[in-house]
């Protein structure tokens, strides 16, 4: 089992592990050979919120090299903290000048790799850098990290969820993340509803409260359809653009969603009515 | 005490005070006729941290009374904490024209009787002179300590001298992502070879401890130091950082360089940091790096839980950590400490008198240093040696055994002194003390307990504190400083 790769991209990649570790201590890495799969499908999730995405690895890493008995597929399993110690480390500040954040050093390259040390699997980081006097400095870390079998990687597969009722391009996440932060202390409960004519609400309603916030002329991303409901769906009479399909979702879970924005260009909302929103 | 200080001298003596604080708790005002010493030891006795300010530093400073003849110094003791919120009050650094703090004491000095009237109800007298005629006045309750907390001082000949700009120092420690928080006391692992400096994280032994998930190792070339004078290629030291990190906030608030002297692993750190006016000393323990013996577990939870330990330890191979600082009832060790700056510096640098065969004597609690203090050094160099006769008054109830069999052997007769006698001893040096080091005994290996110049390996450990027996035996007219 082998796995080496340089990171070119590491504010990205550093900024996935923020978000995600907003959500879970721990996560679970999958490297493939052409993506990264970052899984976070603990049950106990409060309010129920699961990570899985897929990351291109030429989106933040070069020289990418891995082999495994499995397909070539090794999943680890990891402390997010841990991790982003390590990347902190090697993130400049990134077009902020807020330097806590990142490292005073200027970092020529950064390698990651799967070790052994004293029988534990670990990822190490070899980073090289200058100072800022120009002198060298190697900066190494070792992330412990835990193999998964491949029993269990088989059972990582992602829920079940019926096919959206719609779908909508969310606007600005920082934005929306400005009100839900105030809803947050008014309502644990947030009812998001979306209709064809891009019309986007979020409200909460409580006994003290009612509160409505409706975005206007968001965009309807035309999902291809490639079930075979396509040809039924084309006799079906066209959906009603007022009509709003909606689903409740924990504010907590929301928020911590929504702290993710760092990462998002853009974000679109898949609304199954009331059973998922995926996004 | 009185002194006065202006706006300009605010902003060093806030930021010394926030230093401070994250030092210790309890701060301990010196103040005597040359310089004014805040200093505080932490709650481990790990960790020892003291300001000099020079009269120079203040517009106006006044110690004692000379009409009525009191020279020495005062002493008291306050939070940190008290201190801080007053003179970091918002309002007080936009309109504060000038601050002057006096140290009033409470009982009057008539009072024979009882010798510890400084410790009654002193108070320390905050006046603030702001902007529009607004004066404040905060009072503070100055308490008497029983015991005060002086470090020994260090040997120069096997010491080595690093000095480094505060920024360079935070880059690196910045690498290593450590856990934020009370609780946490993060160690880090020093290695200084030839030409390259390796810091580890303490947490390297990452198959140990289930907690730790990162280990950050970083390796960077000697050169980031100004000054590098390494006595040994390689050494390595271990120490905790939360001190570490506020006397390095310190100084880059300041914009000063750091000096740092240490000798090796189980030898305190010494870091001075010199300003405009004032100087600065940090002294922080040191463990040795975990690994090297089983039994150095123990001194990776040393440093936690550093008492005064009564019983003796029985490794003689593993050198404990030391402790930072000795407690002492005798002022005359802070006077020495607290002397001028000048002072000290030329002092340590000078060469120690050639060693002679000497006698174990009472020496310095601070048992690294080896003070052979010998009766039969020429007379020349004995009466500035005596100067440096035990941080306490004899009799004491530190003494141990063997402390007090060399006191009498020495023959200077010093046991059946009174106080009085004593301070008189000293009294005609006055406070300029020309201090010198004298070598280690070359045979002796650091040992922590206070057998004044440890000799061989398989020197016998006796307790470090007699009790009380001892000293009640020997009826002494010895007053201690601050009646509990």
């Amino acid at each position: 089992m082998r796995f080496r790769a340089g990171v070119e991209n590491v504010t990205t990649f550093f900024r996935i592990m923020q978000s995600v570790e907003k959500l879970q201590k721990k996560c679970i890495i999958k490297f493939t050979e052409e993506n990264m799969h970052v899984i976070c499908n603990n049950d106990a999730n409060e309010g129920g919120i699961q990570v899985w995405s897929q990351i291109k690895i030429d989106s933040i890493f070069n020289n990418y090299r891995i082999q495994s008995n499995s397909n070539n597929e090794i999943t680890v399993n990891l402390t997010c903290e841990a991790l982003m110690g390590a990347l902190r480390s090697v993130s400049t500040s990134s077009g902020t000048s807020n330097s806590a954040s990142g490292s005073s050093y200027e970092t020529d390259e950064v390698i990651i790799k799967l070790a052994k040390k004293n029988d534990q699997a670990v990822l190490n980081f070899e980073i090289t850098g200058t100072t800022r006097v120009g002198r060298k400095v190697r900066i190494g870390h070792d992330v412990k990290i835990e193999v998964m079998k491949p029993a269990d990687v088989v059972k990582l597969s992602e829920p079940m969820c019926p096919e959206p009722d719609i779908h909508v391009l969310l606007p600005s996440l920082q934005k929306i993340r400005t009100i839900v932060e105030r809803l947050r202390s008014m309502s644990d409960v947030l009812a998001i509803r979306a209709s064809q004519s891009g019309c986007l609400q979020l409200s909460i309603n409580t006994e003290s409260v009612k509160v409505d916030t409706e975005w206007k002329n968001c965009t309807i991303p035309q999902m291809m359809k490639e079930r075979a409901s396509q040809d039924d769906n084309a006799d079906d009479p066209p959906p009603d653009p007022e009509h709003l399909f909606s689903v409740l979702v924990s504010v907590k879970s929301f928020l911590k969603f929504l702290s993710s924005h760092v990462v998002s260009t853009t974000t679109i909302a898949c609304i199954c009515q009331n059973h998922c929103l995926i996004l | 005490m009185q002194a006065t200080f202006d706006a300009y001298s605010l902003k060093p003596f806030t930021r010394a005070l926030a230093c401070l604080s994250r030092y210790g708790e309890e701060l301990c005002i010196y103040a005597s006729s040359e310089t004014l010493s805040l200093f505080c030891t932490n709650s481990s006795k790990s960790a020892y941290c003291r300001f000099k300010f020079n009269k120079e530093f203040f517009s106006k400073y006044r110690v004692g009374d000379p009409s009525k003849g009191v020279q020495d110094g005062v002493v008291g003791q306050l939070m940190a904490k008290s201190l801080l919120s007053i003179l970091k009050h918002k309002t007080v650094e936009s309109t504060l024209e000038r601050c002057e703090i006096s140290i009033v004491e409470g009982v009057s000095a008539e009072e024979a009787a009882d010798e510890t009237q400084d410790g009654l109800e002193s108070k320390l007298v905050v006046r603030l002179h702001c902007k529009h005629s607004v004066i404040k006045t905060h009072k503070l309750l100055l308490l008497g300590s029983t015991t005060l907390m002086a470090p020994g001082i260090p040997d120069s000949s096997n010491e080595t001298l690093l000095r480094i700009g505060p920024r360079a120092i935070r880059d690196m420690i910045e690498q290593f992502s450590l856990p934020k928080g009370a609780k946490s006391d993060p160690q880090l692992i020093w290695t200084f070879g030839e030409t390259d400096v390796e810091v580890r994280s303490l947490e390297s032994s990452i198959d140990t401890r289930s907690r730790a998930q990162l280990a950050t190792e970083l390796t960077i070339s000697a050169d980031e130091f100004d000054l590098y004078n390494l006595y040994e290629a390689p050494t390595t030291i271990t120490f905790h950082l939360r001190e570490f990190n506020a006397t390095i906030t310190f100084a880059e608030i300041c914009g000063l360089g750091l000096d740092i002297r240490f000798t090796d692993s189980a030898e305190p750190l010494f870091i001075d940091v010199e300003g405009d006016n004032f100087e600065t000393l940090f002294v922080i323990s040191t463990s040795q790096p975990p690994g090297s013996a089983a039994q150095a577990r123990l001194a990776s939870t040393g440093p936690r839980k550093r008492l005064r330990e009564d019983t003796p330890t029985d490794s003689s191979r593993f050198k404990k950590p030391m402790k930072v600082v000795q407690s002492t009832t005798d002022r005359m060790s802070i006077a020495r400490d607290t002397a001028p700056a000048s002072n000290r510096l030329s002092s340590s640098r000078q060469m120690p008198p050639p060693a002679t065969p000497v006698t174990p004597s009472p020496g310095h609690q601070h048992s690294s240093h080896h003070t052979l203090h010998a009766p039969q050094i020429s007379a020349s160099v004995a009466p500035k040696l005596s100067q440096e006769l035990p941080l306490f008054l004899p009799g004491s109830s530190q003494l141990s055994i063997l402390d007090e069999v060399a006191l009498r052997e020495s023959g200077l007769g010093i046991e059946h002194m009174s106080a009085e006698e004593f301070n008189d001893m000293f009294e005609a040096h006055g406070e300029e003390v020309n201090i010198e080091e004298v070598p280690p005994n070359p045979n002796s290996t650091a040992q922590t307990d206070r057998i004044g110049g440890g000799l061989e390996e398989d020197a016998m450990f006796t307790p470090t504190q007699t009790g009380d027996t001892l000293s009640n035996d020997e009826p002494r007219a010895f007053y201690p400083l601050f009646e509990d």
